[in-house]
């Protein structure tokens, strides 16, 4: 039966012949066929193939000198499994991501929902078709382990083996949060966002709560906490690379890291697969939005009452657009549901939150950090921020209008190239200037506990807007590249991580291999850098930074204008 | 009715690479009317839309719209044309309010005028009820109309819709069809593409059918059915169907070289179509007769749009069938 509907599916002959085809179900076949059929394909082949070779190549011993201890080995090794876990981060989301909702959109999910495979089956499916070509990938990285493992000093079972473990239930875990999400998405670029914001929570959020607990008093907070972070594959992979327990300040403990993963994210897994088989059921096109009742329309003590809750009434009806004000920026804020300016407060109100709660916590945590430490820390975490939010917000400009059709509409209306493209870009750089302004209460904390600070703080200040420019900037113009918006954000988050990371990556190798000069240019071209080096960051100083990356930060930024305005400017034109 | 052409479009071809979309096509709207612009899948249709829309330049040859030319003064094109695509993407979280909003204030209409002129395009379309709804959530027909009063906003002279009753229901259909007699009361020129032709043969002044890029009919509906008319159809009911194919060679024996002769064993009727007239028709019927083909009905088949759609775009089916 289900090899007859996976002919259906488009298997076919094929599908007879295929080496798969009694392990397989359709669902599983079609994608893992169907994403071989895209050029993607070849990216997710060989793109962490070249990554991690690059990375094995650019810190292999260039000295003639033995080292039977196999330091220098684990240090290479430690690069390579970084970057492999970066790598599998950043791909595990995407397939995933867009199967469900895309099907859902194109309607070809009615179709599956009406066929007599089970939704365990289908959320099955889905997860093995899009772990798959993963898994194929992470195939290609071996040349790169093996060569590892020729400069001695790591062990296939100690090392290399659980490495592989921990990526393949990385990717699974990952894949199946993905689809969950995915089962809830009704747009591609929302999901998409949510999915790489899913993913960040697992991977990095999930390891905070334990750095509050840690050592408390309640054994049951500890405990809770520290299965919680073992969500995170990052304890996991520091252990199997011998580094410093992540956060663990020192304090040992006795527990397999490793071994605790295997569980959470076995757990993770499952949950994640039931959720989405729950979701796959008629019912998901049952779900009408609910337009809800405007206030203008509720009486009168109803309408006083919101008044004094909300200081933005999601439910009061908009005004007209002013006569000055540019159209397109209003349509961008009032078409994302977070750009509605209640939500828009909700989000400047958290960061502000969260940057206090930060300083506080290292001001009042770490009796030994310095002041430029805990100031390095924000530097970090807010750049942290703004590559998490600019390539979502904003790779997505021209691809969601050319997926979604919206474009034939707003290509009919007489705005010209330079007020759609002022309209969109200000509509993103907007609340990313709102949410860097509302961090910035941990630096006037900063300067309340060092005065002299002030002119410090303010140039920091300038170097990240212009580094949150750079990064809205780049990724449009990226963006405005695809006519996909997965492909658009997926690019745009690769390209912008990658300039943060692997310039780090250099500036880490500075001495060996990396000589002074290779040094110094990657951290001009790193967005970050120079409110790193004005925050006179360990191991920055003697870099010529200043001003040369505001140079490189601002032309590129000013390139990458013109070149999304040209964009809109050729889409515009007739074909 | 103005005599006024609106929409002038003179020798126009356009190539893309080796596929040829449209073949010298020229053809004249005048103003007030309503055209229905037919042909079968990949005929021409949307690219003739796109040129006049300033979405597409043609190879060679012009359209103009009130005398603007579509491809070098588009951004003159877009205030004096209102287009609805047969697939138009909608905004997430707007309500059909501020969806209408935004396009009004795209169109620079000052904000006190739009307020005035949103409430009469949606008063129009029949959508005043819906501003508060989010577009996502509304029904296929409901965006139709939502896209019809986005449309109007600008006050367009000429709207062009490109399927605008596809996948509505009959209730909807209707209600579509007096929607555009509506627009056209209001003194608009619309150019309305459609695959439901009894539709169109109820609505439009004038139809022009294109094929595979060319103009095969252009006219009202009376005259483009009186110029295929000069071939009468033709229809025989048998009995049985054993003997239609040997009938069939009969009457293409019988016939003039270029008549159409189409079987149906299923239906057991036979369709003709040919120039002769009355006489030969009877004498034809004698020999029919004579040799104890199983007739028992010959009626003379009345032609409508669809006949007529079937009847001109014949050629290039059959072409693109070999």
């Amino acid at each position: 039966m289900s090899q007859e509907i996976a002919k259906e599916a488009g298997g076919g002959d094929y599908f007879e012949n295929a080496l798969f085809s009694r392990i397989l179900n359709p669902i599983a076949y079609r994608e893992f066929v169907t994403t071989f059929r895209t050029p993607r394909a070849f990216v997710l082949l060989v793109g962490p193939a070249v990554i991690t070779t690059l990375l094995v190549l650019l810190q292999w011993p260039s000295e003639g000198i033995s080292e039977p201890a196999g330091h220098r080995a684990l240090k290479v090794f430690g690069y390579f499994g970084y970057g492999l876990g970066v790598v599998t981060c950043l791909l595990a989301p995407v397939v995933p991501a867009v199967s469900i909702v895309k099907e859902r959109i194109k309607g070809t999910l009615q179709l599956l929902l009406h066929s007599p495979m089970s939704p365990f089956s289908m959320s099955l499916g889905k997860l093995v078709g899009s772990v798959l070509p993963l898994l194929l990938s992470l195939t290609m990285t071996l040349p790169a382990a093996a060569a590892c493992y020729s400069m001695g000093g790591i062990t296939l079972p100690h090392h290399i083996l659980p490495l592989y473990v921990l990526l393949v239930l990385l990717t699974v875990q990952l894949s199946s949060l993905s689809l969950a999400i995915s089962s809830y998405g009704k747009s591609i670029d929302s999901t998409v966002r949510l999915a790489f914001g899913g993913m960040l929570i697992v991977v990095v959020g999930v390891l905070g709560p334990y750095q509050i607990f840690q050592g408390a008093d309640n054994p049951t907070h500890v405990l809770i906490t520290d299965w919680l972070r073992h969500v995170s594959p990052i304890p996991a992979l520091t252990e199997i690379l011998g580094h410093a327990d992540v956060g663990g300040q020192g304090i040992a403990t006795n527990t397999s890291s490793f071994l605790r993963y295997c569980i959470a994210s076995g757990i993770c897994t499952l949950v994640g697969c039931v959720v989405t088989a729950s979701r796959m059921h008629i019912r998901i096109f049952d779900e009408a939005r609910d337009s809800g009742v405007m206030t203008e329309d509720r009486s009168t003590i109803e309408q006083v009452f919101r008044r004094l809750v909300f200081l933005v009434d999601p439910q009061r009806r908009s005004g007209n657009i002013g006569n000055w004000t540019n159209p397109v920026l209003m349509k961008e804020f009032r078409c994302r549901r977070f750009g509605r300016a209640s939500w828009i407060l909700r989000l400047v109100a958290v960061s502000a939150v969260a940057s206090m709660t930060v300083t506080y916590l290292a001001a009042t945590g770490v009796q030994n950090w310095s002041v430029e430490t805990i100031g390095a820390l924000l530097i970090i975490l807010q750049m942290a921020l703004i590559l998490l939010l600019a390539p979502g917000m904003s790779a997505g400009l021209m691809a969601t209008e050319l997926e979604s059709r919206s474009w034939t509409m707003l290509r009919m209306t007489p705005q010209s190239s330079f007020s759609i493209a002022f309209g969109k870009l200000l509509s993103v750089a907007w609340p990313m200037f709102l949410v860097l302004l509302a961090t910035l209460p941990g630096y006037i904390v900063m300067i309340y506990l060092r005065p002299i600070l002030k002119q410090q703080v303010l140039m920091v200040v300038g170097s990240l807007l212009l580094a949150t420019l750079f990064s809205v900037l780049v990724s449009t113009a990226i963006g405005s590249c695809f006519r996909k918006n997965t492909s658009a954000t997926v690019c745009s988050y690769a390209v912008l991580t990658s300039l943060t990371a692997i310039t780090f990556l250099i500036w880490m190798g500075r001495g060996a291999p990396f000589g002074f000069a290779l040094v110094e240019w990657a951290l001009i071209v790193n967005p970050v850098s120079s409110a790193l080096a004005l925050m006179e960051t360990k191991g920055m100083e003697g870099y010529e930074i200043m001003p040369w990356n505001w140079y490189f930060l601002s032309t590129t930024s000013f390139l990458a204008a013109v070149w999304f305005w040209m964009r809109i400017y050729r889409l515009r034109q007739p074909d | 009715m103005s005599e006024e052409p609106l929409v002038v479009i003179d020798h126009v071809r356009k190539q893309y690479g080796t596929f040829v979309a449209l073949e010298d096509l020229s053809l004249t709207v005048n103003r007030g009317r309503i055209l229905g612009f037919i042909g079968p899948n990949g005929a021409g249709k949307t690219t003739t839309i796109k040129i006049l829309v300033g979405h597409a330049r043609p190879t060679s040859g012009t359209a103009t719209v009130k005398g603007v030319n579509c491809t070098t003064q588009s951004d003159q094109i877009k205030r004096l044309v209102g287009y609805m695509p047969d697939e138009f993407g909608s905004y997430d979280n707007m309500r059909v309010s501020e969806y209408l909003d935004f396009f009004g204030a795209a169109f620079s209409i000052p904000r006190k005028q739009r307020r005035t002129r949103i409430d009469e395009v949606m008063e129009i379309t029949g959508v005043t009820r819906m501003k508060d709804l989010f577009v996502e959530s509304l029904s296929h027909g409901m965006k139709q109309r939502v896209g019809i009063a986005r449309t109007l906003l600008h006050d367009p002279e000429l709207i062009i819709l490109d399927e605008p009753a596809n996948g509505l229901d009959p209730r909807a259909r209707i209600e579509m069809r007096q929607l555009l007699l509506d627009l056209a009361e209001l003194g608009k020129t619309l150019i309305v593409t459609s695959h439901i032709l009894p539709e169109l043969a109820r609505i439009c002044d004038e139809v022009a059918i294109v094929s595979k890029g060319r103009l095969r009919a252009y006219g009202t509906v009376e005259s483009i059915l009186r110029e295929v008319g000069q071939r009468r159809t033709w229809e025989l009911l048998l009995t049985e169907n054993s003997r239609i194919p040997d009938l069939g060679k009969l009457l293409q024996r019988a016939l003039e070289e270029d008549a159409s002769v189409e079987l149906s064993s299923t239906e057991m009727t036979i369709r003709f179509q040919t120039t002769a007239d009355d006489e030969q028709v009877q004498q034809l019927l004698k020999r029919v007769v004579s040799e104890e083909f199983p007739v028992v009905q010959m009626r003379e088949v009345q032609l409508d749009l669809e006949d007529t759609f079937m009847s001109v775009t014949q050629d290039d089916a059959s072409g693109a069938a070999t």
